[in-house]
């Protein structure tokens, strides 16, 4: 059988492949190996004669006619993608693959690519031992017009879900897609600008702030805290709003915080926050710069995942220079996504107990629920309702301290963007309306 | 046979992949209290070692669009500005004696880094919208139920909805939130936790 | 931040202002402005990785203590050797060209591409024990106690007995929507079996899409935020010209 050689890593692939099967390196444009080089001499007894073309390409369908235009190059050897496949006449026989092709790949990390690929649950069938020629694939025994409907779902987009009913829907999503941009950019980006005057109540608190709140509010002075800093800028502008005022309230608690991030741009991240925080809360409460100037929060980056997490709650020496031993009274997660706060609740929090609040964005707040009822949260703030929610409290006792800009044009900006929404979801609906009235 | 057969595994690096993986189970049952130091050394290990790994990424990237350049392959003038970039935080890092916290590192991560993740992160609210419109729909299968949910929850969250909104419908939410909606992704959670446990056993033990 | 504050100057902040307005302008279709800022952005943030690992990981935990004669053989040397085979094993991989099929690899590079292949396995092994242990300790043993407890314990905290049956009743039925196939499961089961387990099922699915619409409505408002922060940003900047406050003196 004719391979194509992979320009990139020297990998044999089977004649028709479009990515190479060790790099994915595009072999479209590639020529066929035989064509340069010969053919391993396992393979010489199946070879094509020296007449056929260099690529196996599969004979072109009965019906068709000459004129009719080259079928697309992605379909390779797959005749079964082609709209004018006509049936299983077409299938190329199956061939004995190449010997040569099952030498050892020169591999770092199989077992690391293993792990990427989707685990199979089928039962592993002994029959292939006991009778291979039983499992020698067969070609497909489907009606013609069965295929034809697999076809054309195969090359329409994909979907969430398995109505059949999309199916028959017209696909409307591109036409609107872009004025649905359009509208959220103007709604957010114009009253930014012009500032309207616009009401706000305060937004719904939801269950767990309080908590956490209060949590904080017991914390003894000089109380040691962890933070696992588990956002970076392409989420500061949602958990920005949520740290900043649970941080100014560990700074008055005075507490004493330890900072570890996993990601690199984490430290970074939690530098520029807490020195917002720690000028805040020296101007609500008077306090000169000077006053605290020998305080320095330690801000470690750990690479290796969440793994390194055991490290800090096992002895947490080894990741801060001059850390107490026993464990901190408290640990606090400020995290993006749910997982992040799965990681330190299933890496840490069994190895040193220590009571957790998450800090997080508002779509993690429901998968973390089950964490709250559970007790393994003592406190869950969530998003600019959680963060607007925490601020309120803390500004019962810290009359001084004000509420961050950004968290007030939240409050404005939030509605104008969720009124799109709204009127996406109702042109969505409208759509299905009008669709039906249209069918008989 | 049309299926490829996979290469042979190596069974020195099964068996230390193994044997790593049951000290850390044991030890973190709390057992075996004397494995604590061997665990710890481990995880120090693991860290400098993700360290290198994480250098070995880096420059697998450059080296591949340095490739690009050199061979002129496609789009090869955005690979220079992608070499380029890398060049100047990597040297704005590693020839001042504060590392990342010199102060051209900060100035390049204040102006380049963060707006660029912050902003590309930004794009998705454009993507959830185009979702909203496509997916919550009556119509479609379990769309009524997602938009019945979603409808009282974006109402519930809306801040103007605190002008007019009876309190009551925020307290349904909340429930929604806290009963419902706890209880079935807990069932998810756990479900995924199995699945997990059950596919990192299997890879420990290599079975299909 | 400390000395970085004094250098986001007004530079720094009209390059993050236009830099912006690039990485949007993907969402007017792929464009030459949009795929340039994402090539500089992944360069410069992959710049700022290698920094922090070289600067604030290895050199104070692996190079200086040993510079310094602080580290031993365990602390210091061994993961020396081990990062060394891993960087000269990723190194071949990926400066060197693989050989042609069928040609085997000098001893040397196989012996490098097996210690490469050790020292993954251990980061691995790692992985694995810590993912199976904290998946049963921090997720499915407490996650299992409480649901059974809030489903039957009438002295646990939050139990009502309406509630706590509904949340055990809804646990369940997603728990068996995920794992039970009735195709293949609910055949030989008998008719009322079925007919229990069917209205399990549907109760699971119909929990789990009410659950789809909840994490639907709160991740709206999280991206909406991250849109709200960039938008604030840039008109923050415009309002900062001198040609918008002569443009707001106009009405």
């Amino acid at each position: 059988m004719s391979i194509i050689r992979c320009p990139h890593c020297g990998t044999a692939n089977r004649a028709g492949s479009n990515f190479c099967n060790s790099c994915g390196t595009e072999l479209r444009a590639a020529p066929p190996a035989h064509a340069q080089e010969p053919a391993p001499a396992t393979a010489g007894a199946e070879e094509a004669p020296p007449s056929a073309p260099a690529t196996e390409e599969p004979s072109s369908p009965p019906h068709a006619s000459p004129a009719e235009p080259e079928p697309p190059a992605p379909v390779g050897d797959q005749p079964w993608l082609r709209m004018e496949f006509g049936g299983e006449s077409e299938v190329p026989p199956f061939e004995e693959e190449d010997e040569s092709l099952h030498a050892e790949v020169a591999r770092l990390a199989p077992g690391m690519q293993g792990l990427l690929a989707p685990v199979r649950i089928a039962v592993r069938n002994t029959d292939a031992e006991a009778n291979p020629e039983r499992m020698r694939p067969q070609p497909p025994h489907i009606p013609l017009e069965q295929m034809r409907l697999v076809r054309r779902h195969m090359e329409s987009p994909p979907v969430l879900g398995g109505a059949e009913r999309f199916w028959q829907m017209p696909d409307m999503g591109a036409f609107h897609t872009p004025w649905l941009y359009l509208a959220l950019g103007l709604a957010i980006l114009l009253p930014a600008l012009l500032m309207p005057p616009w009401p706000h109540g305060a937004p719904t608190q939801w269950p767990g702030v309080e908590e956490a709140f209060l949590r904080v509010q017991g914390l003894p002075a000089q109380a040691h805290v962890t933070v696992y800093w588990a956002y970076d800028p392409a989420t500061a502008g949602e958990l920005d709003l949520a740290a900043l005022p649970v941080v100014e309230h560990l700074l008055q608690r005075r507490a004493r915080l330890s900072v570890v991030s996993l990601l690199p741009t984490g430290p970074a991240t939690a530098r520029r926050l807490i020195e917002r925080a720690r000028l805040e809360w020296q101007r609500s409460e008077s306090l000169t710069a000077a006053a605290e100037s020998t305080w320095r929060i330690p801000v470690q980056y750990l690479p290796g995942g969440a793994p390194m997490l055991a490290l800090v709650a096992q002895n947490p020496a080894q990741v801060f220079a001059g850390a107490p031993p026993e464990p901190p009274d408290l640990a606090i997660v400020f995290g993006a996504q749910a997982e992040d706060v799965q990681h330190w609740l299933e890496q840490a929090a069994p190895l040193n107990r220590t009571p957790v609040i998450a800090v997080v964005g508002a779509g993690a707040d429901p998968i973390l629920r089950p964490y709250w009822n559970s007790g393994q949260l003592v406190g869950l703030v969530s998003g600019f309702d959680g963060a607007y929610s925490y601020q309120a409290l803390l500004s019962e006792r810290l009359p001084r301290l004000e509420r961050s800009p950004a968290l007030d044009s939240q409050l404005v900006l939030q509605d104008w963007g969720l009124i799109v929404f709204f009127g996406a979801i109702v042109l969505g609906n409208l759509a299905v309306v009008f669709r039906r009235r249209q069918e008989p | 046979m049309q299926s490829a057969r996979p290469a042979p595994p190596n069974y020195l690096v099964i068996a230390l992949a193994f044997a790593v993986s049951v000290v850390i189970v044991i030890d973190r049952m709390g057992v075996a209290p004397w494995l604590q130091p061997v665990t710890e050394m481990l995880y120090r290990w693991g860290i400098v070692l993700a360290a290198f790994g994480l250098l070995l990424g880096v420059l697998n990237v450059a080296w591949t669009h340095l490739r690009r350049v050199f061979l002129g392959e496609s789009n090869w003038p955005y690979s220079i500005a992608l070499i380029a970039a890398l060049v100047v935080v990597l040297a704005s890092g590693l020839f001042s004696p504060r590392g990342a916290e010199s102060a051209l590192t900060e100035w390049l991560f204040d102006s380049i880094i963060a707006p660029g993740q912050a902003t590309l992160f930004a794009l998705l609210a454009f993507f959830m919208v185009a979702a909203a419109y496509r997916y919550l729909r009556v119509g479609r299968n379990g769309g009524g139920w997602m938009l019945a949910s979603a409808l009282l929850l974006l109402t519930a969250q809306a801040p103007v909805s605190g002008v007019w909104m009876p309190p009551a419908l925020a307290q349904f939410a909340a429930w929604m939130l806290d009963v419902p909606g706890m209880a079935t992704l807990r069932g998810a959670l756990m479900g995924s936790s199995i699945a997990l446990a059950l596919a990192a056993v299997r890879f420990m033990f290599m079975t299909k | 931040m400390q000395d970085g504050a004094s250098l986001f100057d007004p530079l720094g902040a009209w390059i993050a202002f236009f830099f912006t307005l690039m990485i949007f302008s993907a969402l007017a279709g792929d464009n030459a402005v949009a795929r340039l800022a994402q090539h500089i952005l992944v360069g410069a943030g992959l710049g700022y990785a290698a920094v922090l690992a070289a600067r604030h990981v290895l050199l104070p935990r692996l190079f200086d203590p040993l510079m310094q004669g602080q580290a031993g053989l365990l602390d210091g040397w061994l993961p020396l050797g081990l990062a060394s085979v891993l960087a000269l094993a990723g190194m071949d991989r990926i400066l060197l060209r693989a050989t042609p099929r069928g040609e085997p690899l000098p001893v040397w590079r196989r012996a490098l591409h097996g210690g490469g292949r050790a020292v993954t396995a251990l980061l691995l092994g790692i992985g694995l024990g810590a993912g199976i242990m904290g998946a049963l300790q921090g997720t499915l043993i407490p996650q299992y106690l409480r649901a059974a407890q809030i489903g039957f314990v009438p002295a646990a905290p939050g139990y009502l007995p309406l509630v706590g049956l509904l949340t055990l009743l809804l646990t369940t039925a997603t728990l068996l929507y995920l794992y039970v196939d009735p195709a293949r499961h609910l055949q030989q089961q008998p008719p009322a079996v079925r007919g229990l387990m069917t209205g399990w099922l549907w109760l699971g699915q119909r929990a789990l899409w009410l659950a789809a619409g909840l994490i639907f409505a709160r991740l709206a408002v999280s991206r909406l935020s991250l849109l709200i922060a960039r938008a604030a940003f840039l008109s923050d900047m415009v309002h900062n010209t001198a040609w918008w406050a002569r443009v707001q003196s106009l009405w």
